[in-house]
């Protein structure tokens, strides 16, 4: 496997380390604040940062040592498959690319409402990524206003405020 | 007993109830259909709309959704070739190479009835279990129950992904992020930051969503599988029906298996369909077959994961203790109805908790008629592109993550929390011990709190605890082993390799 594909395993080993690091400092932090806490309300806190702290010392250890030696970080669990093709350089960047599309969409949301939001968002991502024909992009356009009307204003449902709320006034 | 029986059936055989349990039945069916979604996904995405029912609707909507799924995975397993989800990937073995011989329809045929089968056995054991098990859960105290939120959270991080120390750290993760807010003994506010939003402590509903729902959107758009060209279904669907006939010993034999299976936490869905498959091939004459599209192949993994719900409902309903991600959420649905799972549900609420057996039976039945009468249109749904699918889910979604507290903060957390749990997949770490964990936290430290103000240090001396103690140890102790014993293995192997 690390002939066809050592750039993504070591870059997935990279991730891994990252997120042992990170989640290392999450512990320690919730330790130290749980430190602070009335007795009874701190055991329990106490506990789970404990564990947190002692068992990713233990798993760094391992992954680090295997590391050293030139060994790559057991991959039990992992669909290698699955690794080589998101891991890599091109999954990594469709993954911002794909996180910066809900992005958008949340920060149009907030900008233009519930209506607005979702159909120029399902709009805009059909054309643009699923390269849908204009057509069958304006049957879709119509469409998802009426969903959302549906699903929002029919169950009753609360919706995030905007600054311009286009159409919340149906609701 | 009887007279709660009644009761409950007299609930659930209203119009409205049977209304829930449709409508949670097609939204389950949907959900099932498409692969990387499944339960976890359709039981979060529910629960914002169970705000305001009465328990009894709630949990037919639940139910209905979560009895199906199972039922609806085999679409993509049998046509496609792809698991719908965790609990219908031994059905590939042989229902995809019949669907390729030109048999797809009587792998639906025979997958349908031994769903159904499976679904009614299960909810059969179900019950019985009830009925047995009701003095020995009615005689728990809160230190044996704090014990086995430990032991079902142990197991869950041992079996679930292979790597205990993973599994460990992500399910104290899970404890950790449950005890944001005010802590039950004192009401002292932890973890909030001064910031108003997590006062209250975080939802259910946001972090199942977030964990779960965006990380498989996420790889849905990044695979970009055409999830399928074109459908072609062929075959004799009666000729399905028939043959699972044919099987009834096997069937049964399979439910039986699928349902004890779901009562250990950690283990479910995707290990029962295995246990199933190997139990089939290796009990039945003329197993050549297995593997090249052998029916029996089909039926015995089928049976078994729809069997698997009703048994993983024995320690959620009656401990609290959710034994995987779905009916973590599903624990976190009954809080939103105000119903507290744990001995109560054989007790008091003991007509809900029947209502619960009636309506998964119920929703077996709706979920196989439906996958019978709409087999064409059901199946059409695996050919939406994710790229279609996938914006209008993400829109539902993030509606369905702001009803958790109507505030900006659950729309923040869930591409947050989703950004990371997608990082967690993709390393290879298990996210069900922190949905497991983070449901435990409030009732294990309210349980430890009240073992510890009623009997001091005594707690730790009752046989009930020392035996659930002992049980935990147990679990690590085999882990250890087999670790121990796949390293030796591994290295005996590499060492092949080298000689040679």
């Amino acid at each position: 496997m690390s002939d066809t594909a050592p750039t993504q395993v070591r870059l997935w080993e990279i991730a891994r380390l990252t997120l042992n690091v990170l989640v290392l400092l999450i512990g320690a932090w919730a330790f130290l604040e749980a430190l602070t806490f009335r007795p009874r309300a701190a055991y329990f806190p106490l506990a789970a940062a404990g564990i947190i702290v002692v068992g990713t010392a233990v798993q760094m250890s391992i992954d680090l040592a295997g590391f050293a030696k030139g060994r790559p970080i057991s991959l039990r669990g992992i669909d290698v498959d699955s690794l080589v093709r998101e891991m890599g350089a091109r999954g990594l960047l469709l993954a911002l690319r794909y996180l910066a599309w809900f992005a958008g969409f949340i920060v149009l949301l907030n900008l233009a409402g519930v209506f607005v939001a979702a159909t120029v968002f399902v709009v805009a991502f059909i054309r643009l990524e699923a390269r849908w024909t204009w057509p069958g992009v304006a049957v879709v356009g119509l469409a998802v206003p009426i969903a959302v009307y549906l699903m929002i204003g029919q169950l009753d449902l609360q919706v995030p405020p905007a600054y311009f709320e286009i159409g919340h006034e149906l609701l | 007993m009887i007279d709660a029986a009644g009761e409950a059936l007299t609930q659930v055989l209203s119009l409205e109830h049977v209304g829930w349990v449709l409508f949670g039945t097609m939204v389950g069916l949907i959900v099932g259909v498409i692969p990387g979604l499944g339960g976890v996904t359709g039981m979060s995405l529910l629960l914002p709309f169970i705000f305001g029912m009465d328990a009894y609707s709630g949990l037919a909507l639940l139910m209905g959704m979560a009895a199906v799924i199972s039922t609806a995975d085999t679409f993509p397993s049998v046509l496609l070739g792809v698991p719908g989800s965790a609990g219908a990937q031994a059905t590939i073995l042989d229902g995809y190479p019949l669907a390729r011989q030109g048999q797809a329809e009587r792998a639906l045929g025979a997958a349908f009835t031994s769903s159904l089968a499976g679904g009614l056995i299960g909810a059969a054991v179900l019950l019985a279990t009830l009925v047995i098990i009701r003095p020995l859960v009615l005689a728990v105290g809160s230190p044996e129950l704090f014990m086995l939120s430990l032991l079902g959270l142990c197991l869950v991080a041992l079996l679930t992904a292979g790597q205990p120390i993973p599994g460990l750290v992500v399910g104290a993760l899970g404890l950790l992020a449950g005890a944001i807010g005010a802590a039950p003994a004192t009401a002292e506010y932890r973890y909030t930051f001064d910031v108003l939003y997590l006062f209250g402590g975080l939802s259910i509903v946001l972090v199942a969503l977030a964990l779960f729902a965006v990380p498989e959107m996420l790889d849905l758009l990044i695979e970009d599988r055409p999830i399928a060209g074109k459908v072609r279904l062929l075959g004799r669907r009666l000729d399905g029906v028939r043959d699972a006939l044919r099987n009834k010993f096997l069937i049964a034999r399979s439910s039986v298996l699928g349902n004890f299976t779901g009562v250990v936490p950690g283990l479910g869905g995707a290990v029962a369909d295995w246990f199933a498959y190997g139990m089939a091939r290796q009990t039945v004459k003329g197993s050549s077959k297995f593997g090249s599209g052998d029916i029996r192949g089909v039926v015995a993994p089928e049976s078994a994961n729809n069997a698997v719900t009703a048994g993983a409902l024995v320690p959620t309903l009656l401990f609290g203790i959710p034994g995987s991600p779905t009916t973590a959420v599903l624990l976190g649905g009954l809080l939103l109805l105000g119903v507290k799972a744990g001995p109560d549900m054989i007790d008091e609420q003991l007509p809900l908790t029947l209502s619960v057996v009636w309506t998964y039976a119920m929703a077996n039945c709706f979920g196989a008629a439906a996958c019978f009468l709409l087999t064409r249109q059901i199946a059409r749904i695996t050919t939406v592109p994710p790229k279609v699918l996938v914006p209008c889910l993400f829109v539902v979604i993030t509606y369905a993550a702001y009803q958790s507290s109507h505030h900006w903060g659950d729309i923040a957390v869930l591409f947050v929390l989703g950004t990371a749990g997608w990082w967690w997949k993709q390393v290879g770490w298990p996210r069900a011990p922190f949905i497991v964990g983070f449901v435990l936290a409030e009732p294990a430290e309210r349980y430890l709190h009240l073992s510890i103000s009623r009997y001091g240090m005594d707690w730790l001396g009752r046989p009930g605890v020392l035996v659930i103690g002992a049980l935990i140890v147990l679990g690590f102790v085999v882990e250890l082993m087999r670790q121990v014993r796949g390293r030796r293995e591994q290295q005996a192997q590499l060492t092949g390799v080298d000689g040679q």
